[in-house]
């Protein structure tokens, strides 16, 4: 019955995985996002998107819960039946691909605009293409282990963000709740983006290799999400003037600039770089979900192949289509509706679906 | 002659018809069992290795039973004072009650056989075989006695309070070695024989109640698949049993010397032994291993930490240093401190080529001087170092070639290559930091980053014999990083390492007693 | 095979990268002309000019730096003019220092020429900007032969004066932040040419409607610099009680030359602001308690006895009460608020200030600031 025994991922490597697809685009934007609705109570909204981000993952898992050793893909056939199962299976496999389309594209052209703006788009493209393809075509238990070292290995980069602190000024918090409640849960909006990725657990659920620990997996990676959310998003309020916080597009990268070490100057390019090693598990995850539900649809046993189509096919697009840094951003943005569609109303649905379809059976 | 294979030790091989030998030439190929009549058969055995004027026959009357007898051996591979005083005197001269053959002569190993094939290739493997008229089978006497070297300090991997006894190249001695280290029952071994014309013995050594029993029936399954003309050394193995051949990073762990490998047993992983190879395989190999001295462990545990943790520095500024150089030198120049970055600049001043074109130019000199320096003879080699030192040094600086700084990293990364205790993890990086180079000039730090990140999502990917060859680091085992890039007190490790798969976890008590 | 074929495919993907790109965003060390020192000022038409200096590195230049002056609309359009002058492409990304002329600093809209700095990522926002009293011209043709390259001496000057407390540091982030906050107005460091230097003359203010509004003398920075909690190290402050008179040989009395000083290091310093507001007005107590060191006791021998801490201590108290006093006052005269008492408003008193934010300055000019200090002598030095 256990289909994936061979690739089961630890308990780490599961809370990494999880957080490793939610710390993305997000990052870099969210305090100004933040700021932009709730101004700096932003803090109280990303506690509230935190506590829905579990309550969603929750959900999912009570779904997982009830065939063990089955992915999503292997799951809606079950229920739906062949052909509406597939149907389904189609649009979760779109959304997935949707998700590493708009999520690499994103972060390629931040990083175009940041590092390198005069390179063209499809060789920023190619470049990024050949370390996702060298890591997506991998089974899920590298991804893991990627997903884990990268953690432990990029840790530091929290600690650069003590640094600007010594420029702080606490007083910009308060008071606390200057507007009241409304912008607060206004605010809640924006920070659907930026955790989402937890639904990635719907094809990661039956490779875990001590199930009962699933739970608390997705709450320890949601709330590890959420401490860096929150050291970015206090550490720019801080920072900045709230009054001119909103005039930055990236304050996450901003708050770096006026970093110099004695050794090392513009200490924002080195940690740019890093944050390729961080980012570059978000879409790999979401081209890991997409191509390894192909790979099931078709009945096939690799996903390699896909993972190379899609590779391809991402190339091409980009010789064509040419999406300027704004286009990208509304793109997101649209994204995150989509997203908490398949992270909430997707399992909500398929639970009182499940429950059903089990209570019918049960009177039979 | 159908059932010639089941005279091979019974073990069918896999030869492809088209790259296996003619069967008369071929001394592995049996041509069934040998008849009664002893002229014929030392006919047949001579047909068989004919032109070998290395081959003694030598016929004579059996004084206890007065039987006629010849032994044949080959003049070259033989002990001849074995030949000579423990198998033809006891036969020719004495006289004994008891007319067994095994009795008479004072060999050790002794056995009868009754297939040519398997005489003729007991005979060029150095043994003696002795006919006897109206038997049909005759005795392989063990007589080889072939020209080996002495038992000296392993030259590659010196050691300053280790032992100071190498591998050699013959097995039997190389297994002793290790035996020494381990006089214990379940030390095992299996003993398997690899290539058609070469029958290399390849013994796998591991401990039968310490190593993972999966790991070693792939490693036995993978040698047996190997179907090859002749295996000349360890490396050449090591190429056809590892598991990703494309990768530049040795996936097996060589060593010359039998205590890393007793070591390396008692972790629970598996020594490889070829005959005919002083070096030594280990599998399954981590990433951490080649980083791993076996003096580490006889010096104190702060110094070999910190050691360790040198050479893993020297792992990244041997391959990031010359890159990330061209990196801020042609795009990031901001990263560089302003005072640093004046002097660059005035030492970049005159420099004819832009810094990708002068960084490969000194890269590849010290290549050169590198491999130019292993091939020579010791007292050609101090020239190549005097000239390096002139060339490098001095003359390509003073000319205005390259620049002052282009020097100090080459010399860095020279350095720090030459920091990494296995020589094939430190060619191994060597040979990145080349398109580490390429990718740093194209896009600048960026570009270095994403190489960065291929190399570890590579080295991630990677597994030695189906367990993962990044071990202690990715999958993280926290238990494992205590013998990684630190090393704390062998009464700390108290477990086996989880990147050997060993079975029997526990290695060893406390030692500490008590609280203390 | 098929593996085979892959690894083959990857080395030519590989190598296509390398050769196709032509390296857009590549820009060699030795083709950039790396401007150090940026000065922008205003000539007597009003014409906008941008001043740059940069380091030559060549054996056979004699100059190590060059130095280029362009008349331009903003600075982004002077970097074309630049580029031809220089021999390397004009690059911003190490800018040490800018240097703004005060003429500039009464012309509107001056900080719009700014804007390039925070919008392209290339460019820094650690250099530091310092107004310059007089013309900018002066400083760029200063070729002081005792000190080392000019761009570098001037960052070191204005990093030192900080370090000292004797003027603000506020590079162009903390600019930024200064503008755009309304809670807050900037200051600057004030330099100055000299005869044969450039001296630090302490801090330029400037005002909400982002004009020069008045300048701080070095003793007045260092007070800004407690009231605004920004003190590096042991700042150091010299009380002046009144010219003392003597007696010459002739009998008639004259100012001396040696004056009745005390001379403080503040070791450690503790600042308290309470906020309240009041019949539309802002209110603003601050709680100041100064740990010192006696370093100098310039013709008060008399006192220097122990017994007479308690006395030293209240005329310290008296003098500095009187200094702060004074410099908030200046202040409010003159409508800035360079130590950001908004923020406090804003934090403690929202409401009220919601109203008033957008001119804060006026709120600020008729809010009443009440300073009360308290200082306690940790030592007299070793002289007894």
């Amino acid at each position: 019955m256990k289909k994936y025994a061979l690739n089961d991922i630890t308990f780490f490597q599961y809370i990494f995985m999880i957080h490793g697809s939610q710390l993305g685009f997000g990052l870099l934007s969210l305090p100004a996002d933040l700021a932009k609705s709730a101004g700096t109570d932003g803090w109280i909204s990303l506690l509230f998107g935190w506590l829905l981000a579990i309550l969603g993952s929750l959900i999912t898992l009570q779904v997982m819960k009830k065939h063990p050793d089955l992915t999503v893909y292997d799951l809606l056939p079950r229920y739906f039946g062949r052909v509406l199962g597939a149907v389904m299976n189609v649009c979760l496999i779109g959304y997935f691909l949707l998700g590493f389309f708009i999520a690499f594209s994103a972060l390629i052209g931040f990083f175009k605009v940041e590092l390198l703006s005069n390179t063209p788009n499809f060789l920023m493209v190619l470049l990024f293409l050949l370390p996702t393809y060298n890591l997506a075509r991998n089974q899920v238990r590298i991804l893991g282990r990627y997903a884990e070292i990268s953690f432990w290995g990029f840790l530091w980069l929290s600690l650069v963000y003590l640094y600007p602190l010594k420029d702080s000024h606490w007083i910009h918090m308060l008071p606390i709740l200057k507007e009241g409640w409304g912008p607060v849960l206004h605010g809640i909006k924006t920070t659907g983006i930026a955790f989402l990725g937890f639904e990635i657990s719907l094809v990661l659920y039956p490779f875990l290799k001590h199930k009962e620990k699933a739970a608390a997996g997705i709450i320890i990676g949601n709330s590890i999400t959420l401490v860096m959310y929150m050291i970015v998003t206090v550490v720019s309020f801080l920072f900045f003037s709230p009054d001119d916080l909103l005039s930055y597009e990236f304050p996450t990268l901003k708050v770096l600039k006026v970093m110099e070490f004695r050794f090392l100057e513009r200490v924002e390019i080195v940690v740019l770089v890093a944050y390729v090693f961080l980012s570059i598990r978000v879409w790999t995850h979401y081209l890991f979900a997409a191509t390894f539900g192909i790979s099931r649809l078709l009945g096939k046993q690799d996903h390699k192949l896909f993972v190379k189509l899609v590779s391809i096919g991402t190339l091409l697009t980009y010789i064509f289509y040419k999406p300027s840094f704004h286009e990208m951003g509304n793109m997101l943005g649209m994204f995150g509706h989509l997203g908490w569609v398949t992270a909430f109303v997707f399992p909500c649905f398929l639970l009182a679906y499940t429950s059903i379809i089990r209570r019918k059976e049960g009177g039979r | 002659m159908g059932f010639f294979r089941s005279i091979l030790r019974g073990k069918p091989r896999r030869h492809k018809p088209s790259s296996s030998p003619p069967p008369v030439l071929s001394p592995a190929s049996g041509q069934g069992p040998i008849s009664k009549d002893l002229e014929s058969n030392i006919q047949q055995l001579q047909a068989r290795l004919s032109q070998s004027p290395d081959l003694v026959t030598r016929r004579f009357p059996i004084k206890s039973t007065g039987e006629r007898a010849a032994l044949i051996y080959l003049d070259s591979l033989s002990d001849k004072v074995a030949v000579n005083h423990d198998v033809l005197r006891p036969l020719m001269h004495e006289t004994s009650a008891d007319p067994q053959i095994e009795n008479l002569v004072t060999v050790g190993r002794i056995k009868s056989e009754t297939g040519l094939g398997q005489i003729v290739k007991d005979i060029l493997q150095g043994a003696s075989a002795l006919f006897i008229a109206n038997k049909g089978a005759a005795y392989i006497i063990d007589t080889h006695g072939w020209p080996q070297r002495a038992i000296e300090d392993p030259q590659l991997e010196a050691s300053l309070k280790g032992a100071h006894q190498g591998f050699v190249e013959t097995s039997s001695q190389n297994i002793a070695l290790i035996r020494r280290y381990i006089p214990d029952r379940e030390l095992k071994m299996i003993e398997l024989e690899v290539g058609a014309r070469g029958l290399t013995t390849v013994s796998i050594l591991y401990l039968a109640d310490v190593a993972k029993p999966e790991v070693l029936q792939e490693l036995v399954d993978r040698i047996k698949q190997i179907d090859i003309d002749a295996l000349l050394s360890s490396g050449e193995l090591e190429e056809y049993i590892e598991d990703n051949p494309y990768s530049p990073f040795p996936q097996f762990s060589t060593t010359e010397r039998p205590d890393s490998v007793a070591s390396q047993i008692l972790q629970g992983r598996l020594a490889i032994v070829v005959d005919k190879s002083p070096g030594v395989l280990i599998g399954p190999a981590n990433f951490a291993m080649f980083f791993q001295s076996i003096d580490d462990y006889s010096i104190r545990w702060q110094v070999s930490s910190f050691i360790r943790l040198l050479r893993f520095g020297a792992f990244f500024l041997t391959i990031f240093l010359p890159s990330f150089y061209i990196a801020v030198i042609s795009y990031n120049f901001e990263v560089i401190p302003l005072k640093l970055l004046l002097s660059v600049g005035e030492s970049r001043q005159g420099v004819p080529f832009p810094p990708i074109v002068e960084a490969l130019i000194m890269e590849l000199t010290l290549e050169m001087l590198k491999e130019a320096g292993i091939r020579l003879p010791a007292p050609i080699g101090q020239t190549v170092g005097i000239v390096g030192a002139i060339v490098i040094g001095q003359a390509t600086v003073q000319a205005g070639v390259v620049s002052n700084i282009m020097v100090i990293v080459v010399s860095l990364t020279a350095l720090s290559s030459f920091i990494i205790p296995n020589n094939d993890m430190s060619a191994a990086i060597r040979l990145i930091r080349f398109p580490m180079m390429l990718a740093a000039f194209v896009y600048g730090l960026l570009g270095v980053g994403i190489g960065m990140l291929i190399v570890l999502g590579h080295l991630i990917s990677l597994e030695s014999l189906g367990t993962p060859y990044f071990s202690p680091f990715g999958p993280l085992r926290f238990a494992d990083l205590k013998d990684s890039i630190i090393r704390l007190p062998m009464w700390k490790m108290v477990k086996r390492p989880l990147s050997s798969g060993a079975v029997q976890q526990r290695k060893h008590g406390s030692n500490r007693g008590g609280n203390r | 095979m098929n593996r085979f074929c892959q690894a083959v495919l990857v080395i030519l993907i590989a190598l296509g990268m390398a050769l196709l790109p032509g390296c857009y965003d590549q820009m060699n060390l030795e083709d950039a002309s790396i401007a150090l020192m940026l000065g922008l000022d205003v000539d007597n038409n009003g014409q906008f000019l941008v001043y740059t200096q940069s380091p030559v590195f060549s054996r056979e230049a004699k100059e190590k730096t060059e130095t280029v002056m362009v008349t331009a609309d903003s600075i982004r359009l002077s970097r074309a003019k630049f580029d031809a002058v220089f021999t390397g492409i004009t690059t911003g990304g190490k800018l040490q220092t800018i240097l703004i002329g005060k003429r500039l600093l009464q012309k509107k809209e001056w900080f719009t020429l700014f804007d390039m700095f925070y919008r392209v990522p290339k460019l820094t926002e650690t250099p530091r900007a310092v107004v310059v009293d007089g013309s900018v011209k002066d400083i760029f043709e200063f070729k002081p032969g005792d000190k080392p390259r000019l761009s570098l001496h001037m960052s070191k000057l204005i990093d030192t004066a900080n370090m000292s407390d004797i003027t603000v540091l506020t590079n162009l982030q903390e600019l930024r932040r200064q503008m755009k906050e309304k809670g807050m107005t900037p200051s600057l460091s004030l330099i100055k040419k000299g005869k044969d230097d450039v001296l630090v003359t302490g801090t330029a203010l400037i005002n909400k409607k982002n004009t020069f509004a008045g300048q701080l003398s070095l003793q007045e920075s260092t007070l800004l610099l407690i009231l605004q909690n920004q003190i590096n190290g042991v700042p150091s402050l010299v009380l002046d009680f009144g010219p003392a008179k003597e007696e010459e040989d002739g009998g008639n009395e004259t100012e001396a030359t040696v004056k009745n000083v005390i001379a403080i290091d503040i070791t450690s310093y503790k600042r308290k602001v309470h906020t309240g507001f009041s019949n539309g007005k802002f209110s603003f107590h601050v709680d100041l308690h100064f740990n010192i060191v006696i370093t100098t006791l310039q013709r008060m021998d008399s006192m220097s006895k122990r017994e007479d801490k308690p006395a030293i201590e209240r005329m310290i108290t008296s003098a500095l009460t009187k200094d702060i006093d004074a410099l908030i006052s200046k202040c409010q005269r003159a409508s800035v608020d360079p130590f950001g008492f908004g923020l406090y408003a804003r934090a403690y008193q929202y409401k009220s200030w919601k109203s008033v934010q957008n001119e804060w300055d006026k709120a600020f000019a008729e809010a009443e600031v009440g300073v009360h200090v308290k200082t306690s002598i940790k030592s007299f030095g070793v002289l007894e």
